[in-house]
This record gives C-alpha cells, structure tokens and sequence, in this order.
C-alpha cells in the first residue's frame, strides 16, 4: 500500500526557497558592499597554485577589498598601548626653552623607607613633554633604556608635577632569574614630595606595589640653546 | 603558586632573531624588517575575523561567534579580544587577508607547520625556510639569535646561531684555551675555535619568556640600525579542539595574546615601525561548524593578520568563497582562495626589495606564484 505523505515534498520546496532567498540575500549583500570593494584583474594563475595540493585553490576570480572604518564610540572603547594616557584634562606646563635635567627612578620600601636607585641618567623636556636619552638600568633582566625612550608618555603639568604613564622595572634580576617585563606605573596621583611649581624639578612618587613605591628625581636641569 | 597561564605564558612561545648584517659582506642592505607570528595549532580565521554579513555564519557557527564583534565594515567583524590590532587596521596600519592558507590540504600539524616553514608544498622535502632562503637572496646571511634555529630561517647554507646563556653556578671558562687551538690548527677548525671564543665573550643578555615581553626584546634588537632584519615568534595553544568559547576561554586569551605582541612591536619598533612588516602564519584553518566538544577541529582556509608601516593597510583582502556547505572545502572548512605565499612573497618584495619572479622561483620554487604586492602593499 502506497500512502502519499506530502512532508517530503513540502520540506523540499521550502528548502528551494530557502536557497532561493539566501541568493538573493548574498547577491544582495554583496551589491550592497560594492561601495566598499575593488576588484583588479582576474587572478592570474586562475587561483590555483603550483605544487601537490594546489588544485585546492578555487573560486578566485576576483580579489575584493574591504575598506575598514570602525565607528568613532568604537574606537574610542578598543584597547590601548599600556603607557596610553589620556591628558585630555591635563593643563601643560609653559616652559619657554626645552630643558635638559638628570633623572633617577628609585623605589622605597614602605616598611624600612629605604631607597635604591633602579636607573640614572639624561632627560630632555621638549613642549612640557619628557624625552628619555642616555641612561641605565641597574636592574639587569630585561630593563634596557629602549623602554623609556620608545614608551614612556610622560608630561609636566602646570604646577610642577610630572603626569602620564611609563614603563618601570622595580625588581632586580639575578644571572639565572628569569627576567620580567616592566609595570607601566601612572605619574600624577600623588604630588611632588620636593620642589616648587615653578618647575619639574624634585621628587615625584608614584605607586607601584603593596610593598614599595616608585620615585622619579629631577634635577640638575639646565635650558638647550 | 605558578598557574597554568603563567606557565604556558613562560613556556609555550619563543623568539629567534635572524638577518644579523656582516660587515664588510654585506651591502647595500636592504632597509625594511619582517616579523612573523606562528601560530601553532592553527588558528580559527573565523572567529578572529567573522565575516558577520555571510548569512551561513550564525547558522553554522552559533556558540563561536562573540556577541561583541567589532564591525569593520558592512560583511567583516574582528574579534574584541583584538583592540589593539583593530585599531592598527582603522589608521591604516595593518591589514587582513581572509580565506587563504598555503595550499596545504592534509590537516596534520606536523606536516602543516613544515609546509608553512619551508614554502615547499611536499612535506618535508626541504631542509631550508623561506625566510632563511629570502634573507640569503637579501644579502643578509648574518646569523640567527635563538636557542633553536627554526626551519622558517634556516637558508640554504647553514646559519650560524646562537644563544647566551648565564646560568647560576656555570664555570666561566678562559677564553685562553679558544685562542690556542684556533691558531694551532688550520682555517676550518680553527674558524670555529675563534667563533667559540667570540661568543664567550659577548655579554649575556636575559629576556622574558613570555611573548610580549618577546615581541618587545624582538622590537628593540629590530629597532637597532646594526640589527637584525627578521624575528620569529612562536605562539602555541591555537588548537582549541574543545571549549574553544568566543567571549571567554582559549580562543579569546590566545587572540589577547597575539594582540599583545602587535602592539608590543608596534610600540618597542618606534620609528623602525614604518619599514616593517608583521604577519602571522598558521599551519591550518579550523572547521566552520563547531564539533561536538564546543571547539573546532582542523580544517583549510584561515586568516592572515598583518601590520606594519610598509603595508598600505586599512583594508580586509579577499576572494571569499561562502560558508555554504557546497562552498566549503571538502563540504567542512573554509576554502582557501588566496595562497598564502603570495602574501609572504610580497611581504618579502616589500621589505628586501627583491623581484617577485625571483621570490616565487627561488623561494617558494613556484615560478606562476600569484603576486598580490600591489593589494598589501601598493
């Protein structure tokens, strides 16, 4: 006995259709990306390469480009550089000749209050903004002056005070230790615990651990002729 | 205690650097640097770059999609764990390529992360890399820094390479003894007594495992004018045959990684930025459907991440086949519709300056090789 079930039928049709609208759809789709796209010439090995497994390769008629434009609420939330700071709100210092100081960044411990210097040498102030030069890490490890000169994003603001983000080694690594990559501390919490606000110099502290801070000394600055 | 992220983080990436330039060999160098990422495992191009406007993607894919993408255009999405590199694409600083792979078809990870280090489609055939082959043709057969000599840089004739190390407690041996024997015996021997000596004598240098701080070691040795010209970084754990996730787990952290790294380059590279190139390679794509254990398994077609000052970037690169059944390779993964070399042969075009024909018959032995500079890099 043959009993007609129209399910088959029924099912394929709906899946015609289906296809039918996806199609459309992609066709639609990509109609509507043509603003975005540029296509060249038709691949010219036929998109199919050389070698064993070659024949792989198919339908490469065209290669198309996809501009990229990301929304401006978007970008502004994507991931930073970590010395990223934002100095928006940050009043700059006037300063009417760049200055070349001495710097070191020492840390203290918070128990015994002892300090050791971690690194020393030359810092240039250009437009309020501080540009690393010579200088060295006693740390060892990994510390070495390309950190501050390529990421340090540091500034003076209006009253003295040095704001923004660095990198900082704050352990010393022995032969043998592994070496460990820097913290990037922010400047600018706390207030310069030396000096005036007429000037970057003095002692500017900034947090770093449960178990010690971090210090930046200026000094010793002088005007660039 | 270690957990097991800071021990992967120590142990499962590494760095070598090659292309060390020779004085008095070489000259007239060319000016430009490549770095590449290896992704071991092989990466899933389709969660890291979801092309949202393909109507196949929610349906095959529901559960490995982030419900946050960041919207590049109208038909592709990048994942959110890649802010960083996002944002490189937006200022035209990096690029994508989609659908693409070396035409390799076999889905084995050995044999994959041998094709795609040698440039040479039958596994194992080769002894050298394509980067090591390019560096040769380059003028730049200085040696390589690395504990290992991955295959991606070995040339032809063999690099030198090594790797200081200062362990607690090791003898510190007299450089005397070298300098003996390099003059008691004749050029050969005597070459290498000298090298031994030599290199006892460069100061150790100690580096972080993990590859960010890599990637910014990478940068800076790159950044120097008497430096190398090519870093390798090897990132693992992109297999992710279960619990791959898509807002949280493997996959993400592995993606947060690799944006990581561009950004560390980026940032340690300063001004050398703008000659540089840096592109991932991975052995394989993954499936489009997600199997049974919430992952996905080995499958053809991936993406190609990449930035750098050279690129004229800014733009997804495509020629892309559908995530249909039928449009799928062997009806399961992606298809590859742009051969990978072409890209790494640009990559090369780029910043050694050599001829596309002789890239693509002397190192990637495929003289029709398709060239693609003038989309990357034109």
């Amino acid at each position: 006995m043959t009993i007609f079930s129209p399910r088959p039928v029924m099912k394929n049709a709906v899946r015609g259709i289906a296809i039918i609208a996806a199609a459309l759809f992609v066709h639609t789709q990509a109609s509507a990306l043509t603003f975005a796209t540029t296509s060249d010439q038709p691949n010219k090995s036929g998109g199919k390469s050389g070698g064993k497994s070659g024949g792989a390769l198919q339908k490469s008629e065209d290669i198309q480009i996809f501009d990229v434009k990301i929304a401006g609420a978007l970008l502004n939330n994507l991931k930073q550089p970590p010395s990223y700071f934002d100095f928006s709100k940050i009043e700059l210092m006037k300063m009417p000749a760049a200055q070349k100081c001495r710097f070191e960044f020492k840390r203290r411990q918070n128990k015994s209050g002892k300090e050791q210097v971690l690194a020393n040498g030359i810092v240039e102030i250009h437009d309020s903004r501080l540009v690393f030069k010579d200088h060295n890490w006693r740390v060892r490890g990994m510390a070495t002056p390309t950190f501050l000169k390529t990421e340090a994003n540091l500034v003076v603001d209006s009253t003295g005070n040095i704001v923004g983000k660095a990198p900082f080694f704050l352990l010393f690594t022995d032969p043998g230790e592994i070496a460990r990559p820097p913290k990037y501390v922010a400047l600018g919490e706390m207030k310069k615990e030396t000096g005036d606000a007429k000037s970057p110099i003095g002692v500017h502290p900034f947090p770093v651990d449960n178990w010690a801070m971090g210090l930046l000394n200026i000094h010793n600055c002088t005007d660039i002729t | 205690m270690i957990t097991r992220r800071q021990f992967l983080q120590s142990s499962a990436a590494s760095l070598a650097l090659a292309g060390f330039p020779i004085h008095g060999v070489t000259k007239d160098l060319p000016t430009g640097n490549i770095v590449v990422i290896i992704l071991e495992g092989g990466m899933d191009g389709l969660a890291a770059v979801p092309p949202l406007g393909d109507p196949d993607l929610e349906r095959a894919r529901k559960g490995l999609i982030s419900a946050n993408p960041i919207t590049l255009n109208p038909f592709f999405g990048l994942h959110p764990s890649l802010g960083g590199f996002a944002r490189m694409l937006n200022d035209g600083e990096a690029s994508i390529v989609h659908a693409t792979a070396f035409p390799y078809t076999k889905r084995s990870h050995f044999e994959g992360q041998n094709v795609i280090q040698t440039g040479n489609m039958t596994p194992y055939a080769s002894k050298s890399g394509w980067l090591g082959r390019s560096l040769e043709l380059a003028g730049l057969p200085g040696r390589a820094y690395s504990m290992d000599m991955p295959l991606l840089i070995r040339g032809e004739a063999e690099l030198d390479n090594y790797y200081p190390a200062h362990l607690r407690g090791s003898i510190d041996p007299t450089n005397m003894l070298t300098d003996q024997l390099s003059q008691y015996h004749g050029s050969i021997i005597g070459d290498a007594f000298t090298k031994v000596g030599q290199k006892h004598e460069e100061k150790a240098k100690f580096i972080a495992r993990d590859p960010v701080s890599l990637a910014k070691h990478a940068g800076a040795r790159l950044s120097d004018p008497l430096g190398p010209s090519v870093a390798v970084i090897k990132v693992s754990e992109f297999d992710t045959h279960a619990g791959q996730g898509a807002d949280t787990g493997m996959h993400y952290e592995q993606l947060a990684e690799v944006d990581d790294i561009m950004i560390a380059l980026k940032s340690s590279l300063g001004a050398q930025f703008k000659d540089t190139v840096i592109l991932t390679l991975t052995e394989f794509g993954r499936t489009v459907k997600m199997n049974g254990s919430t992952g996905t398994d080995h499958g053809y077609g991936s993406a190609g991440l990449l930035a750098g000052g050279l690129l004229k970037g800014g733009k997804v690169i495509t020629q892309w086949p559908g995530l249909g059944k039928r449009d799928r390779f062997e009806e399961r993964d992606l298809q590859s519709t742009i051969d990978y070399r072409s890209v790494c042969a640009a990559c090369i075009e780029a910043a050694f300056g050599l001829d596309h024909d002789l890239i693509a018959d002397k190192i990637f032995y495929t003289p029709k090789l398709e060239r693609v500079y003038d989309h990357l890099f034109a």
